[in-house]
C-alpha cells in the first residue's frame, strides 16, 4: 500500500475514462454535422453554378460579357470567378488567367485545388468551376470558391472545443477530488492498520461517516478486530491458567520426588511413586480438555446437516449417568416425553449435556437430585439440568462458564474445571446459548438449542 | 502398573516395530514391549522403518505420526504401497478427533493419543494382533458364560442372568476378547460410541454393576480389573 498516487486511484481512473468517452462522442457528432452539412452546401454549388452555365450559354456575346463584369463588380469578397475564352482560348472577360488543362468543357462542376487568376485578384485555394462551349465556339467558365464551406469547419471545430474543453476540464476535476478524497481515506485506513499490525490490537479504523461502500467494509473490519481481540485475550488468559494449573500439580509432584530420593522404605517410595502418577494423569487430563475446547473453538467443520432429537439425547445421557448417580444415592431422572428436532452435531450435542450432567452430579451432595428436562420456550427448545446442589452463587455466574473457573464452594468435587467451558464452547459452535437459571436450591443450568433471529 | 497377561500370547514373540524419533519414547516402549515378551525393533525415521520392514517383515507396526523425513501418514501409505499390509498402531501427540480420523483413514488400524499408559498400549497391540471372534456368531461361550446373540439371552452355567441392553453389549465385547486387557477408552468408543472421555469414570460403575450380575459372591471372579487401564473378562480355569 506504499505511495498511493492521485492517477493511480480507482475514481480518478473512473472520471478520466468518462471524459475519454464523452470527449470521443462528441467529437463523433461535431463531425457527423460538419461532414454532411459540407456536402449539402458542395452539393447546392454545383447544381446552382451547372444551372447558370446553361443559362448564360444561350445569351448574346454583349450581354454575356456585361453579366460577367456585373457579377465580378459585385463580388466583393472575391470568391466568384467568371470567365469567357475565344475558341482558342484567348481571354475575352473575366478573372481567370486562362482555361485550366484539368477542367474538361462538358457543362458539369469539377472541384480544382488551384486556379490560374489575373494578376490583379487574390488567389483562390480551392474552387468548383463549370466550363461549356457555346455554339460560336466561344467558352464559358463559372466557378466559385469553398471559403465559405471552410469557415464552417472553423466554426464547428471552435464549437467542438470550446463546448467540450470545460466539460472535459470538469470531469477531471470532480475526478481528482474524489480520487484525492479516497486516497487520504485509504492512506489513513493504511496507517490504522500498520499500527494493528505492528501489535497495537485495540486501534479501530476510522469511519467517514459517508455510509458508503467503503464505510460498510470498514465496520465489519473493525467487527473482525474486536473477534480478534477476544480471542487473543482467551488465549492470553487461558495461557495464565494453563501455567497456573499445571505448574502447581507438577511442582507438588517435583518436591514429592525430590523427597523420595532420600526415601528408605520401599512401601513408602511406591506410595509416593503411585501420587505422581495419579498427578501426572490429572495434568494430562487437564491438557487433553484444553486441547478439546481448542478444538471445538476453531472447528470451521461443522456437520449438523442432519436433525437430531434432543429426547433421545436425554435419554442416552441419563442412562450413561444412571449408574453413577445410584452409587452416589442420588436420586436422578429425566423427562424427555415431547419431541425436540433441533439442528445440531449428535456428539457434540451428547458431549455438552454429559458434562453438564457429571458436573451436576459431581456437586450434589449423596440423597440429592439430579434432572433432565427438555423445555419448549417460544423461540424453541432447551435442555435443562437442574441439581439440588451446592448451587452457583449469583456473583460468580457469569465466570462459571469461563474456562478454567472452578467454585471454591465445592470442595470434595475434583476436576478439571472445563466442564461448562467446553459446554460453552459447543453452544456458541451451533449458535446455541448456555445460561445458568436462578433457582432458590441447587443449579439450574440450560442450554437453549435455537438460534436468536 | 503394567499388567501380566493371564494368557500366553496368541503369536510367541511376535515382532513389532517401533517407528519413534524420540529416543526416550522409543526407549521406554522397546522396554515395554521387551517385559510383555515381545520383539520389539526400533527405527527412528521412515526410511529405517521401510528398510527394516522389507528385512524382517513385522507382525505389527506402532508408528508415531510426526516424524523426521516423512511423517508417519506417508510411511503408511508407502507401506501399503510395498504390499505390506501388517495392522499398524498410530501413535501421536495430535490426539484430536480430527487428527483421530486423518490417521485411520490413511490406513492406521487404531490410533492411540499421547500421553498413554504403557497398559493401554499393550492392550491396543493385543487387540491387534488377535482377531476377535467371528461376527456372524449367533451364541458365544467363554469358560461357565454362555450368551445367546439371537434371543438377547445370557446365562452363567444354569443361571440366567437378568442384562439391560447396554450390559448385553459390554458383556459381548468382553466376550468377543477374552483373557484380552481392555482399555476403558476402547470400551466407551466401541459399547458407547462415544468419542470423548467423561470426567467421572463412568466405565467402572457401569462395569461394577456387570459383574455384580456375572460374578455371585461365591463364584469364581470372571471380570478383572487391571489397574490404571481397564478389564478382562477371564474363563475362570
Amino acid at each position: 500500500m506504499k505511495g498511493i498516487r492521485l492517477v493511480q486511484a480507482a475514481p480518478f481512473r473512473l472520471a478520466l475514462g468518462f471524459a475519454l468517452a464523452l470527449a470521443g462522442s462528441t467529437a463523433a457528432i461535431f463531425a457527423y454535422v460538419y461532414v454532411e452539412t459540407a456536402r449539402l452546401e458542395i452539393e447546392a454549388k454545383r447544381t446552382y453554378l451547372e444551372l447558370e452555365v446553361r443559362e448564360a450559354l444561350v445569351m448574346t456575346d454583349a450581354e454575356l460579357i456585361d453579366r460577367v463584369h456585373t457579377r465580378l463588380a459585385r463580388d466583393l469578397r472575391h470568391n466568384s470567378v467568371e470567365a469567357l475564352f475565344d475558341p482558342h482560348g484567348i481571354l475575352v472577360a473575366g478573372n481567370l488567367a486562362s482555361l485550366p488543362p484539368k477542367l474538361p468543357v462538358d457543362g458539369l462542376a469539377h472541384r480544382l485545388m488551384t486556379v490560374p487568376l489575373v494578376d490583379s485578384e487574390p488567389s483562390r485555394k480551392e474552387v468548383i468551376l463549370v466550363a461549356d462551349r457555346r455554339p460560336d465556339g466561344k467558352i464559358l467558365a463559372i466557378g466559385h470558391d469553398l471559403d465559405d464551406v471552410s469557415a464552417l469547419q472553423h466554426v464547428v471545430g471552435i464549437g467542438l472545443i470550446r463546448g467540450m474543453g470545460p466539460a472535459l476540464l470538469l470531469a477531471l476535476i470532480f475526478g481528482a477530488f474524489f480520487a484525492a478524497r479516497s486516497v487520504a481515506r485509504i492512506k489513513a485506513l493504511d496507517r490504522t492498520i500498520g499500527r494493528v499490525m505492528a501489535g497495537d490490537l485495540h486501534e479501530r479504523l476510522p469511519v467517514s461517516g459517508a455510509g458508503d461502500d467503503l464505510d460498510s467494509l470498514t465496520a465489519r473490519i473493525n467487527e473482525m478486530l474486536d473477534e480478534i481481540v477476544n480471542l487473543v485475550e482467551e488465549i492470553r488468559s487461558v495461557g495464565d491458567n494453563i501455567a497456573h494449573d499445571l505448574r502447581t500439580p507438577l511442582s507438588v509432584m517435583q518436591a514429592r520426588l525430590e523427597r523420595a530420593l532420600n526415601e528408605r522404605d520401599p512401601e513408602a517410595l511406591r506410595g509416593i511413586v503411585a501420587k505422581s502418577l495419579t498427578d501426572l494423569g490429572r495434568t494430562h487430563a487437564t491438557i487433553t480438555s484444553l486441547l478439546r475446547i481448542a478444538e471445538i473453538e476453531s472447528s470451521r467443520r461443522f456437520q449438523c446437516v442432519g436433525e437430531t432429537d434432543l429426547g433421545e439425547i436425554a435419554r442416552d445421557v441419563y442412562e450413561l449417568y444412571e449408574p453413577l448417580a445410584a452409587d452416589k444415592r442420588i436420586h436422578f431422572s429425566v423427562d424427555s416425553d415431547s419431541p425436540a428436532l433441533v439442528r445440531a452435531d449428535r456428539d457434540m450435542m451428547i458431549e455438552a449435556l454429559a458434562n453438564l450432567v457429571d458436573n451436576a452430579i459431581k456437586y450434589t451432595p449423596a440423597g440429592g437430585q439430579v434432572r433432565i428436562e427438555i423445555a419448549h420456550e417460544a423461540d424453541g427448545p432447551l435442555l435443562r439440568v437442574t441439581d439440588s446442589g451446592f448451587g452457583i452463587p449469583s456473583t460468580e455466574r457469569s465466570k462459571v462458564t469461563q474456562r478454567y473457573y472452578r467454585s471454591d464452594k465445592s470442595p470434595n468435587a475434583r476436576g478439571s474445571g472445563l466442564g461448562l467451558s467446553l459446554v460453552a464452547a459447543i453452544a456458541k459452535l451451533h449458535g446455541f446459548r448456555l445460561r445458568i437459571a436462578d433457582v432458590r436450591h441447587g443449579a439450574s443450568v440450560e442450554l437453549a438449542c435455537y438460534q436468536i433471529a | 502398573m503394567t499388567p501380566r497377561l493371564s494368557r500366553p500370547q496368541v503369536k510367541a514373540n511376535a515382532s513389532i516395530l517401533v517407528v519413534e524419533d524420540d529416543p526416550d519414547m522409543a526407549m521406554e516402549i522397546l522396554a515395554g514391549l521387551k517385559s510383555q515378551g515381545y520383539q520389539p525393533r526400533h527405527a527412528a525415521n521412515g526410511t529405517d522403518a521401510l528398510a527394516s520392514i522389507w528385512a524382517e517383515a513385522p507382525d505389527l507396526a506402532i508408528i508415531d505420526r510426526t516424524l523426521p523425513g516423512f511423517d508417519g501418514l506417508s510411511l503408511i501409505a508407502k507401506m501399503q504401497e510395498e504390499g505390506f499390509h501388517l495392522p499398524v498402531l498410530v501413535v501421536s501427540a495430535l490426539s484430536s478427533a480430527d487428527e483421530r480420523i486423518r490417521g485411520l483413514k490413511a490406513g492406521g488400524d487404531d490410533y492411540l493419543g499421547k500421553p498413554f499408559v504403557m497398559g493401554e498400549l499393550f492392550a491396543r497391540i493385543e487387540a491387534l494382533l488377535r482377531r476377535p471372534t467371528d461376527v456372524r456368531e449367533t451364541a458365544l461361550t467363554v469358560g461357565p458364560l454362555h450368551i445367546d446373540l439371537i434371543e438377547r439371552t445370557a446365562h452363567r452355567g444354569s443361571r440366567e442372568m437378568d442384562l439391560l441392553p447396554r450390559e448385553f453389549k459390554l458383556l459381548e465385547f468382553m466376550m468377543r476378547r477374552p483373557g484380552q486387557v481392555l482399555p476403558r477408552s476402547m470400551l466407551l468408543e466401541e459399547v458407547w460410541n462415544y468419542r470423548f472421555v467423561p470426567e467421572s469414570n463412568l466405565v467402572n460403575v457401569h462395569m461394577g454393576r456387570l459383574r455384580h450380575k456375572v460374578d455371585l459372591p461365591g463364584e469364581i471372579k470372571l471380570i478383572h480389573s487391571v489397574k490404571n487401564v481397564g478389564f478382562m473378562l477371564d474363563e475362570g480355569n
